[in-house]
């Protein structure tokens, strides 16, 4: 679980920096991450205690000689890499050496846990000022097999073919063959994966554009295209839907992913994979949302949120402070949210995201995204709930939910403030007048925030982001 | 005075003494009581008769009173006890009963069987589920080909059709239910409790 490599750079950074990263990673919580308990420092060395994983790592397991994975257990680790990977890049960490040695899985045989801090590399403004840290990261870094930029996929090939898609004993040819993406799908893949087979090409497929800005054989930079946050997203979506597909116990709460068929073992070591019983008509119908009354209670939280909207209104010029509690996958969040009134038409909602677990959070989140919304002509109808601020709060990719209420789809305007330069697009597909969710998808310059519901209308609404605000290390981060 | 006797008429019209509801039930007096102001809140949302609507059931399952979906009417037809278009109160805590944590798995099992028995025949049949299945992969935009959907459809029948007539009867069901009991996750809801 130990990446000779990965040891070596570190050694080669500045102390304060590996404390530095250590700290971070210190701070890093996340179901799917192993958790640092302590840590301790001597002059030659650094302890660090973490939490044990009894489960052993994947690759134990695929060395056991049980064959591959199951295909559906397969997507369920591919699931929570992908939301693993979503969460680092959203910290703005680089992981940069995930493979199946490194992703362990726990007790229960549920849940996987990414391991081995031997390299995540954090991207901040003054490492990429430092020109002798940016040449660090463009040392090789990682295991040659799985870098790529869509590491998840090649685990995932790995896991299911018990094969890596690029494999050579040369170096040279090898980065050759990642670079042109020259891989075969095999013949017995399942019609799933044959579907699948499509999808991973364009996935796996080194990101040629940004990197041509770049020295454009340089397996680094590779790496660090990793955080594409397009295909981290799409692949979220994929491994999303097939794990629906596949996963007849999944939660559908979505805070718990669930390896089903991996399941606990009482010996330490490889876990035993018991085949996934075969997904029967009643578990895909079992899985429809239309079959969950819960939202039948929800009315009542609609109407309370619809209550603190009537007393804003009320209070309108001064400040309204709402605060949410999530316990989502990414830990204990809070979110508070600051509504002004600036103008009798123009409403600004200031949704901030408050650690709670640790303090220190706020240094990776001290993100804010700020709103304006234009109020609509019948102010009576303005509601506006934040609700469900989902998983994935600090990923950008994820999806940031914010429900808001009538009125929204009348805010046609678009602002721009002065200091963005490309435009904001929200695009509203909305099946309910009464309830939207955002999802944010933010990279680089552009934040497009796209409002998504499967449903019968489409409109764009324009909300302008302060870039100011949500400019974080380079990147935008919210 | 015509507006009092015109409120109670309409308190009068399903609703039911929540002493009655409670000892019929598995809810106490007073969570008879609170459903009676969520049933307040959903049958007020739309039509202001203190009946549940048809839309407005939807609008509290999907806040969206036009989403039209095969599971939602089956719901509301199995709520509507006296098939009178309306969910009254009563029926409405008769039937959520069925969802509370407490309530006996064999009533939850016989639920699921009725809402799966689309037209009410007394068997789950074959075409019956290839209609759900495909209902399904449609609200989640899931494209699979027919070839697919017969498997799954075939392969269910094999597990759950033990007499092998082409339907499941509701002994069927019983064991099928039982074996898989993650089929009745969305018969018990936590909030109730």
């Amino acid at each position: 679980m130990t990446t000779g490599m990965g040891k070596l750079l570190l050694f080669l950074l500045p102390h304060s920096w590996v404390m530095h990263e250590i700290d971070i990673m210190h701070h890093v919580r996340h179901p799917n991450i192993i958790c640092i308990h302590e840590i301790m420092s001597t002059k030659l060395s650094i302890f660090v205690v973490m939490e044990f994983v009894t489960g052993g790592s994947l690759d134990s397991y695929l060395a056991s000689g049980n064959g591959s994975l199951h295909e559906a257990s397969t997507w369920c680790v591919l699931h929570q890499l992908v939301l693993t990977v979503d969460y680092y890049h959203s910290l703005g960490v680089y992981h940069c050496d995930i493979k199946p040695n490194n992703i362990l899985i726990d007790a229960t045989g549920n849940t996987i846990k990414v391991a081995d801090f031997g390299l995540p590399t954090l991207v901040t403004d003054t490492l990429l000022s430092l020109s002798s840290t940016s040449s660090l990261l463009k040392a090789i870094s990682g295991t040659p097999m799985f870098i790529t930029p869509e590491v998840c996929v090649v685990v995932f090939f790995v896991l299911a073919t018990i094969r890596f898609p690029f494999n050579q004993r040369d170096g040279t040819i090898l980065y050759h063959k990642i670079w042109r993406c020259d891989y075969r799908c095999l013949p017995w893949f399942s019609v799933g994966l044959k579907g699948f087979k499509e999808i991973p090409r364009s996935i796996i497929e080194p990101n040629h554009g940004n990197s041509n800005s770049n020295d454009s054989d340089d397996e680094s930079t590779m790496s660090l295209e990793s955080s594409s946050e397009d295909s981290s997203s799409s692949l979220l979506e994929i491994a999303q839907q097939q794990q629906c597909v596949y996963c007849s116990h999944m939660d559908t709460s979505v805070s718990a992913p669930s390896l089903t068929t991996l399941e606990s073992t009482r010996h330490l070591g490889a876990p035993r994979v018991h085949w996934l019983k075969s997904m029967n008509a009643f578990d895909i119908i079992v899985s429809s949302p239309s079959l969950n009354l819960t939202g039948l209670s929800r009315s009542q939280r609609t109407a309370l949120v619809a209550k603190i909207i009537t007393k804003l209104e009320e209070i309108a010029g001064h400040e309204y402070q709402v605060s949410i509690e999530l316990n989502e996958i990414r830990g204990a969040l809070l979110v508070s949210a600051r509504i002004f009134k600036l103008t009798p038409e123009l409403i600004m909602v200031k949704v901030c995201k408050k650690a709670a677990g640790a303090p220190n959070q706020l240094v990776f989140g001290g993100n804010r995204l700020t709103t304006f919304l234009r109020q609509s002509i019948h102010k009576s109808r303005l509601e506006l709930i934040i609700k469900e601020l989902p998983l994935t709060w600090p990923a950008i990719s994820s999806s940031l939910k914010i429900i808001l209420a009538t009125g929204m789809a009348n805010m046609n305007h678009i602002y721009y403030p002065g200091s963005l330069k490309s435009p904001v697009r929200f695009t509203l597909n909305d099946d309910a007048m009464m309830s939207n969710a955002f999802r944010i998808l933010s990279r680089h310059d552009d934040a497009a925030i796209t409002l998504k519901h499967r449903g019968v209308h489409t409109a764009t609404v324009a909300t302008p982001l302060l870039l100011s605000d949500l400019h974080y290390r380079g990147r935008l981060i919210l | 005075m015509g507006c009092v006797s015109s409120k109670q008429l309409k308190r009068a019209q399903g609703y039911e003494d929540p002493n009655i509801l409670a000892k019929e039930t598995t809810f106490s007096v007073n969570e008879v009581e609170a459903l009676h102001e969520l049933y307040n809140k959903i049958s007020q949302s739309i039509i202001k008769d203190g009946l549940i609507h048809k839309e407005e059931f939807q609008l509290a399952l999907f806040r969206n009173s036009n989403k039209k979906n095969l599971f939602a009417d089956r719901i509301f037809d199995l709520f509507d006890l006296k098939r009178n278009g309306v969910i009254e109160f009563g029926e409405f805590v008769r039937s959520l009963n069925i969802f509370h944590p407490d309530t006996p798995m064999a009533e939850k099992i016989a639920f699921a069987f009725r809402l799966y028995d689309l037209r009410g025949t007394g068997f789950i049949e074959r075409e019956e589920l290839k209609e759900m299945v495909l209902a399904i992969l449609n609200e989640s935009e899931l494209v699979l080909s027919d070839d697919a959907v017969e498997q799954i459809v075939d392969q269910t029948f094999k597990q759950a059709d033990l007499n092998g007539d082409g339907k499941i009867d509701s002994e069927e069901w019983k064991a099928f239910a039982s074996k898989n009991p993650g089929l009745l996750k969305n018969m018990t809801l936590p909030y109730l409790k």
